[in-house]
């Protein structure tokens, strides 16, 4: 039989060895260094698709990053398994009192791909340039920039608080990774990096769009952490066993796992409807894990929606599990925006308003909303089954009275008709998980969707007015508390997201989604 | 006016000639098995259309979510897909889809291209013009013109009627300019011409049914290259939208639930290739029954 | 001749600059933008919009498509948005494939399609007819796709003879090469094939039915030699053309057998590129492909005038 590892399953497996301290990530195959003998020089992953962006200061593609991130490229903090912030490239770091200055401490004598040596200049570049890059990170330091003290030590002091500006260093989607002063000159007309140089144990040495990624081991790699200890989710030893990591763009999903079958890929992200395929096959593992949120976005700009009693009733009546297991059988129901393992943010507040099925009352608040049959336009795109979403929500609202006209498009053009608030009342879409709840995109006002309430945007202040990570917590409770009344977003659940691997392959960091610079397949 | 009578009177035999001619062939048509086959089965799948809401067990697009992707059993006998419809249901009436795409597209496409091809067999500075344009579109491959085009329109049946009649155009605007120039070459055209009758009346009046038949032949190839299509611009995600159950969105959603549901593949491709089996073979009876000249 | 092959030659100007107003209309017409994909999914609108004044997006469109059209007299077919490469040099490195893949499925087709289409002519009504029938009518029934899917289940999946998908380019090695296009050729090849078998056999009817061929018969002249020779190259023109349309053919079939097998060609790239909207690359694409259409044709044209001077007067 195939084993199946899912996040809860390690738990329960492993809390008595790790005492709770470790709460995901390197699962117990992440072994130390004199284990491992002889290993493959190559392993063989495959992505379902390429933007064919791997400047990371200005993209936020899932593929892009895992592709390079660890890999590649490392940042001044990274997260470790419980979404904690901690450092990598720097030694140390100090944030004062009133969360408005930090300081960073830089690792001495780490070397870049191209051979130089990192210095306080390569990271207030790179810093710099990812602000100046990221909306959310400027927005949140204002016209504060990262600015060096002496060839170690780099330094930031902002306006007004940012207790959160850590985890956006370690985690934010647009990745604050750090890379040479050279390859930031390197942009191209279009404004990107032709240069990928980080700092990590893997180079990025040859790229063919729509085919395959190569990345070959970096032998002058400077690492960080104890060889012996296993990582600590992102955190910790990177051993680089393996000599090649080839990530091939496999954008048929029967393609990725039928190869997964025969041998030639030892990874890849499928679906749950190809995962039938695992149960009885020895040579594949099956992980599962949280990859964020699935949500119903509501415009609240203009059209039915912008009336909180229209939103009120369709909340009450739906059936969020009914709409969830459209498309996978496996899911999260909570009210809580943010994921699981997210300690510090993960709160049930507001759950008297998730998923509540009270047809009555949502009758009342069609009648406050003043509803007269308007026809309710639903905005998917064809990407990831989004329209099958549609389609179920559909049935659910029309069996209530309301009529609906779904618009389905592809993702370029949903991409586009989002943002123009005359096309629709809903939109269906998914979020992946963020380090901070600030950075969930529906909450900027300038967003599809236009999330800005004044009682909302006064709660935010006081998140942001935080200097304590404990009253950032707090503040995020009443926030998630007011949207579930507020109701600016329906949140469904968390989706799983499923990777199939070669069961041989160990070492993979399996964080979000899974990461490969410690991976390796016996010989 | 002499010669006017006169051929009056030529087309009367003509006409005398063409009724046995026709007897005769109808008599081959039916002898013929496969064309009959054919014929029966495009007549069975035009029932099996009409009659969707009698076979259909359920609603189109009638949605059981927990029952998704269940193998066929007594309550769906083929079947269920991953949002719980009942396969058989969208496969009859996905048969009205398809068949509503090949029909729509092979006549939309054969008047306009027949119209097309008939003012061009006309007017030298029209035929080069409008024959360049149909060459520099069946330049670009059927497909390819066909997903730029519905990228540009959306995903929604009439940007696929419209996709492919586009497509199917230039082909049938070409077949008809150089029959229809050979038919102008035929004396009594000729003379008409010659005696200053009206472009238009001779085009519609003498031309046009003369030339109608192979384009109808034409027409029933196009009516299965739009199913076949329609199949693959769903395939490629560029077809009609999933809450639309034609043959290919089943497909197209059979191929990515292949390991655990080979119903979504087999029932709709037995329809789409019995229905493309049975337009060919239709076809070719056709050709064989109107264009005898031709095979 | 030589006035003809002008013409011809020159014919094939205003049939380009067609393709070219069709697809630049195309591509500009769609919604969407380059600028919003290669933000990714938290792109804000005055995200979008900035990236696209830098990208030339925001110009007319008459002046876009003069300014495209006027790099492309220079040779230079405009820059890929993703990835920022030139499209002359992505449409290079995805041309191989194609052009592998359009063989290896011509020559499938031929193999398959000439010698039974042949037999099927000479033994009609025997079970060889027969089941060149079936085998004529399936090819043209089942989609390609299909076909594909159920190659792909059986010899990947189950038998595991053959690999799933992976291009191997030339340079690793022959064997490899031909391995990982074989399933792909067929598929693409095989309705081809249907169409090929199907003209040759009718073809074949006619000329062994003429008079020419049953006085060579009464002759005594032998079969065999009769059926190779003779027949052959009398059905020579037939089959040329059906090999000129189903290599069109094959190269407009690409799009959806490349992507199903992860062949990076032509028809690979301009599937993805719709997807990102990378306008620049499907025009490349649309006119380059389209060259070749032309050119097969012409080529067609050109080798028909030499057969059958009567053809020349049209």
């Amino acid at each position: 039989m195939a084993k199946k590892i899912s996040r809860r399953d390690f738990l329960r497996g492993s809390a008595a060895a790790f005492a709770g301290t470790m709460m995901l990530g390197s699962l117990p195959m992440n072994a130390g260094a004199e284990e491992v003998g002889s290993v493959r020089d190559t392993i063989n992953i495959a992505l379902a698709a390429e933007n064919g962006v791997y400047d990371l200061h200005k993209t936020s593609t899932l593929n892009s990053r895992v592709v390079l991130c660890g890999t590649v490229y490392e940042q001044l903090m990274t997260l470790n398994a419980s979404g904690e912030p901690v450092p990598e490239l720097c030694e140390s770091y100090e944030m004062s009192d009133d969360a408005t200055e930090f300081t960073f401490t830089l690792r001495e004598g780490v070397n870049f791909h191209d051979g130089s040596v990192m210095t306080a200049d390569d990271v207030v570049a790179s810093l710099n340039r990812w602000i100046e890059n990221y909306s959310a990170a400027a927005d949140m330091v204002g016209d504060a920039r990262f600015e060096k003290v002496d060839d170690r030590t780099v330094t930031i002091t902002t306006e007004s608080p940012c207790v959160t500006l850590l985890y956006m260093l370690a985690g934010a989607n647009q990745r604050a990774v750090i890379t040479s002063e050279a390859a930031i000159a390197s942009e191209g007309e279009d404004g990107y990096m032709t240069d990928i140089i980080g700092t990590g144990p893997y180079v990025f040495s040859e790229w063919v769009l729509d085919q395959y990624v190569h990345l070959e081991k970096f032998d002058d790699y400077v690492p960080y952490g104890d060889p012996d200890e296993a990582c600590d989710g992102w955190s910790g030893y990177k051993h680089a066993y393996t000599q090649n990591i080839y990530f091939w763009v496999v954008t048929e999903e029967t393609t990725r796992m039928a190869g997964l079958q025969t041998g030639e890929y030892d990874s890849a992200n499928v679906s749950d409807s190809t995962l039938s395929q695992v149960a009885g096959n020895d040579d594949l593992v099956e992980y599962s894990e949280e990859g964020g949120q699935k949500v119903l976005v509501f415009n609240k700009k203009e059209g039915l929606c912008a009336d909180i009693n229209m939103r009120k009733a369709i909340n009450c009546f739906l059936d969020y599990e009914e709409i969830l297991m459209v498309v996978d059988s496996s899911y999260t129901l909570n009210s809580s925006y943010m994921d699981s393992f997210q300690t510090l943010w993960y709160t049930e507040a507001g759950s008297e308003n998730y998923n509540p099925m009270d047809a009555e009352a949502g009758q009342s608040y069609l009648e406050a909303a003043g509803y007269n049959g308007e026809t309710l336009r639903i905005l998917a795109s064809s990407a990831n089954n989004f329209d099958s979403y549609a389609l179920i929500l559909e049935q659910q609202l029309e069996a209530n009275g309301i009529d609906c006209e779904i618009t389905t498009v592809d993702w370029s053009t949903f991409t586009e008709y989002r943002n123009d608030s005359s096309l629709y009342d809903i939109f269906v879409s998914s979020f992946s998980t963020v380090p901070v709840p600030s950075l969930k995109a529906y909450f900027g006002s300038s967003y599809a969707g236009w999330t800005d309430d004044e009682g909302l945007n006064e709660l935010w202040d006081v998140y942001n007015a935080s200097t304590t990570i404990d009253e950032v917590a707090d503040a995020w409770v009443d926030i998630q508390e007011y949207c579930w009344d507020y109701l600016p977003i329906i949140s469904l659940g968390h989706y799983t997201s499923h990777d199939v691997m070669n069961s041989q392959m160990q070492g993979v960091i399996y964080y979000n989604c899974a990461y490969y610079w410690n991976a390796y397949i016996p010989e | 006016m002499e010669s006017n009578e006169k051929s009056l009177n030529l087309e009367e035999v003509r006409r005398q000639l063409k009724k046995e001619q026709r007897s005769v062939r109808i008599r081959a048509f039916t002898k013929n098995k496969l064309s009959m086959a054919g014929l029966v089965l495009v007549l069975l799948m035009i029932l099996i259309a009409l009659f969707a809401p009698v076979i259909a067990g359920y609603e189109p697009n009638e949605m059981v979510v927990r029952d998704r992707l269940m193998a066929p059993c007594l309550a769906h006998p083929f079947g269920t897909d991953s949002l719980g419809r009942d396969v058989l249901t969208s496969v009859v009436y996905g048969a009205r889809i398809s068949l509503l795409v090949g029909f729509v597209v092979s006549l939309a496409s054969g008047l306009i291209g027949m119209v097309i091809g008939l003012y061009a067999s006309y007017n030298k500075i029209l035929d080069n013009i409008l024959m360049r344009i149909c060459d520099g579109m069946k330049a670009i491959p059927n497909i390819m013109l066909a997903i730029c085009l519905m990228a540009s329109l959306g995903a929604s049946i009439r940007n696929v009627l419209i996709s492919l009649t586009v497509v199917c155009i230039p082909g049938i605007a070409q077949l008809a300019r150089s029959q229809a120039l050979s038919v102008r070459e035929q004396t009594y055209v000729e003379a008409m011409d010659a005696l200053g009758a009206k472009t238009n009346r001779i085009l519609w009046g003498h031309i046009a049914p003369n030339i109608l038949s192979s384009i109808i032949v034409q027409m029933t190839f196009n009516f299965a290259t739009a199913i076949l299509s329609e199949a693959s611009l769903s395939f490629l995600g560029a077809g009609v939208p999933s809450s639309v159950p034609s043959w290919g969105s089943i497909l197209n959603e059979g191929m990515n639930n292949i390991y655990t549901a080979w119903w979504l593949i087999i029932f709709p491709g037995i329809f789409t290739a019995l229905t493309v089996l049975g337009l060919n073979l239709l076809g070719d009876g056709l050709r064989d029954f109107l264009d005898p000249l031709t095979n | 001749m030589k006035k003809y092959i002008i013409k011809r030659v020159l014919s094939v100007i205003p049939v380009l600059f067609i393709v070219s107003i069709i697809a630049f209309s195309l591509t500009h017409l769609a919604p969407g933008s380059p600028a919003s994909t290669i933000l990714g999914e938290n792109a804000t609108q005055e995200e979008i919009d900035a990236l696209e004044e830098e990208m030339g997006l925001n110009l007319p469109l008459p002046v876009q498509y003069i300014n495209w059209l006027v790099d492309v007299f220079h040779g230079d077919l405009g820059t890929s948005v993703v990835g920022s490469k030139p499209v002359t040099e992505m449409i290079a490195s995805y041309f191989a494939p194609t052009i592998s893949l359009t063989i290896f499925s011509t020559i499938i087709s031929i193999l398959l399609a000439l010698p039974l289409g042949m037999l099927a002519a000479r033994k009609r009504g025997s079970a060889v007819d027969a089941a060149v029938n079936g085998i004529t009518l399936a090819g043209i029934s089942v989609p390609g796709f299909l076909v594909g899917l159920l190659l792909m289940m059986l010899f990947c999946v189950k038998l595991g003879w053959l690999p799933v998908s992976g291009y191997k380019p030339l340079s690793a090695g022959l064997w490899k090469h031909i391995r990982c296009l074989i399933l792909p050729s067929f598929a693409l090849g095989f309705s081809h094939s249907a169409i090929m078998m199907r003209m040759t056999k009718s073809s074949m009817l006619d000329v062994l039915n003429s008079d020419y061929i049953r006085m060579a018969k009464a002759k005594g002249v032998k079969e065999f030699f009769l059926v190779t020779k003779h027949a052959f190259k009398n059905t020579l023109v037939a089959v040329i053309t059906v090999i000129g349309q189903s290599i069109i053919g094959i190269l407009s079939g690409a799009a959806v057998i490349e992507t199903m097998f992860n062949i990076p060609g032509m028809g690979f790239l301009i599937v993805n590129s719709i997807g990102r909207r990378d306008y620049e690359v499907i025009q490349g694409v649309v006119l380059v492909i389209a060259l070749i259409n032309v050119t097969i044709s012409l080529i067609m044209d050109l080798i028909y005038g030499l057969i059958d001077p009567r053809i020349r007067l049209d």
